[in-house]
């Protein structure tokens, strides 16, 4: 027993001690703080030829903002992965910095919504010392999700804008409580399936799929009446991802897959904003002033950018409707040039592999389950969305995580990085002692 | 400009703002070669940390290889107690085999006499050791618990040729 005991300690180093990953996050952060300013500085001096009077501001609300969340970090989740942070930091930087150059109007109150979501982002932090503790509401989350999920549809509160309801008033606040309702029904998902996990291992049976099988039609059927396409992708791939790794049976995938299938043609057939879409998707330019219009100027914008982009601020984004939340990749693409989006995609990417590698070593079930699940949101949103505008995939209309344009999604967001670093602070911890 | 369609911009004829822009663009992927470095020295780190965990062991600890040892099974060293822990479930590692001798403990950690590779089994699992001529497996109050005869261990329990311990998917015979 001391023979063992001994070569433990090898190991043990103490976690909540260790504030290496902490160091690494403060110089990356101010790295992307640096390189957000630049960004800043340089879209000023390419719309008005002058050096922003507001940069030095600019800067200590970056630094500002980084440190906040840095704080938080080495306060309530010191051994946390510490690429996560700057990564979101980034995206959402160079999000605002691209907002600013389209709409100031905007960029003030995108300003406003990133000190919430930090502030989202270190309450979440506080509140949830484990992430298990999620674990034991699963119930209730899920029906809040799905309570959120049917908010707009209440007469009074939902909002119908720009043909989709799924905007909700609560007394002076319009928000889109889709964006909410999806990281409860990812800790729903995944309480859940801790349990009957190893009956589904064994056997595939409906009654064991029974409530989240419920959840995903009502989320699903919810999405339909609210005509909002991306987000039943969105929720369809995060039940077909996590249901596929409880079971670690490939016919789910399968299985999965042939219901997309199914469901896309049959929405196909019965709605007419789903056959326009997919004709846009196929052919833009058989009606460039009209339906096509978005997609033929993103184009356009993405041709524009080349390589290295037009510049910040000698561009022509404005041309595209909606560029600040949906098209925000093409303005990305042209200012920045396929190296600046390349960029985009690498962060994602960075995120991705971050929150997969989490999952991957998570020692609970639920953890992985949540962390996976998180993960499938944050990668599968950002797919549909740049796939949209890029034209790979028929267009949906979604955020782009961090960086578009929109209170709710930013809000939501930085909740779900909280969780992750949350996550991977528990799974490194567990890792160490 | 080779890659420019537009005829009608300045900063194709402004060398100062092309520099700055490229600029831009090199401090963005600075960032993310920093971010890169920084992954990559901690999986190198933890890489290491696992490498160096067994060299940590001052002494005897006993081999977690599989396979032939130098101890024929059953043999007493120093009065103490040999036997084989043999893993016969799932497929990918059945035939393992762990020379234990009077001791040994189950788990994922690199320096248990019985290293199994799952995230499921917790570092220090279940202990088995040998005491009043019979050998005895109990709980570390592992994170999902320890299954004797596919009941969940509470207590120590004796086991003996035939009994079936299983961590996670993994079944464990002694011999």
């Amino acid at each position: 027993m001391t023979v063992t005991g001994s070569a433990i300690e090898g190991v043990n180093a103490n976690p909540l001690r260790d504030f290496r990953p902490r160091r690494v996050e403060a110089g990356l952060l101010v790295m992307v703080a640096a390189t957000v300013g630049a960004a800043y500085g340089l879209a000023s001096f390419g719309t008005s030829e002058a050096i922003p009077a507001d940069l030095g501001p600019f800067l200590l609300w970056m630094f500002g903002l980084g440190l906040v969340v840095h704080l938080a970090v080495r306060r309530w989740a010191s051994a946390a992965d510490p690429v996560l942070v700057p990564v979101a930091l980034l995206l959402n930087g160079l999000g605002y910095v691209v907002i600013t150059r389209l709409d100031g109007g905007l960029a003030a109150l995108q300003s406003t919504w990133t000190a919430v979501g930090v502030g989202g982002f270190v309450a979440t932090l506080l509140v949830l010392p484990r992430a298990r503790i999620l674990e034991s509401y699963r119930y209730l989350l899920g029906l809040v999700g799905l309570g959120l999920l049917m908010l707009p549809l209440v007469p009074g509160f939902g909002r119908e804008i720009n043909g989709a309801r799924i905007w909700a008033s609560v007394g002076p606040i319009n928000f889109q409580p889709g964006e909410f309702a999806k990281l409860a029904l990812a800790a729903f998902f995944a309480a859940y399936l801790v349990d009957s996990r190893e009956l589904l291992r064994t056997r595939l049976e409906l009654r064991d799929l029974a409530p989240i099988g419920a959840a995903w039609a009502i989320s699903l059927g919810v999405m339909v009446l609210e005509r909002d396409l991306g987000s039943s992708l969105l929720f369809f791939a995060l039940f077909v991802v996590v249901l596929w790794v409880a079971s670690e049976r490939w016919i789910v995938l399968a299985f999965g897959g042939g219901l997309f299938v199914v469901g896309a043609l049959l929405s196909w057939q019965l709605f007419d904003h789903v056959q326009t879409r997919v004709d846009i998707w196929l052919d833009p330019f058989a009606d460039p002033k009209g339906d096509g219009y978005q997609i033929v100027e993103a184009s356009f914008a993405l041709a524009d950018g080349g390589l290295s982009g037009t510049g910040l601020g000698h561009g022509e984004p404005g041309r595209i409707p909606f560029v600040e939340t949906d098209f925000i990749f093409a303005a990305i693409g042209e200012e920045l040039g396929m190296a600046g989006s390349a960029a985009v995609l690498m962060a994602f990417l960075i995120l991705v592999g971050s929150g997969l590698r989490i999952a991957l070593r998570a020692s609970r079930i639920f953890d992985k389950l949540f962390a996976l699940g998180l993960t499938t949101l944050v990668g599968v949103q950002a797919f549909v969305i740049i796939g949209g505008v890029l034209r790979v995939v028929p267009l949906t209309g979604i955020t782009l995580p961090f960086v578009s344009y929109g209170g709710s999604s930013l809000v939501a967001n930085y909740a779900l990085l909280a969780l992750l670093v949350r996550l991977s602070h528990e799974q490194r911890t567990a890792e160490m002692t | 400009m080779s890659w420019g369609t537009n005829y009608d911009r300045q900063t194709v004829s402004d060398p100062l703002l092309l520099v700055l822009r490229i600029c831009l663009l090199a401090l963005v992927y600075l960032t993310f070669f920093r971010v890169l470095r920084a992954v990559w020295v901690e999986l190198r780190t933890e890489h290491r940390v696992v490498a160096a965990a067994p060299i940590a062991v001052p002494g005897a600890m006993p081999s977690p290889t599989a396979g032939g040892s130098s101890d024929p099974p059953g043999s007493d060293i120093d009065g103490r107690a040999t036997a084989r822990i043999v893993v016969v479930a799932p497929a990918s590692s059945a035939g393992s085999v762990f020379e234990i001798e009077g001791e040994a403990i189950i788990g994922r950690a690199p320096g248990c006499g019985v290293v199994i590779d799952d995230a499921r089994v917790s570092k220090l699992h279940a202990r088995v050791f040998h005491s009043g001529g019979h050998w005895v497996v109990e709980d570390l109050g592992s994170t999902n618990g320890t299954l004797l005869n596919e009941h969940v261990l509470v207590a120590a329990e004796n086991v003996g040729p035939g009994d079936r311990i299983q961590v996670a998917d993994h079944v464990l015979d002694l011999v």
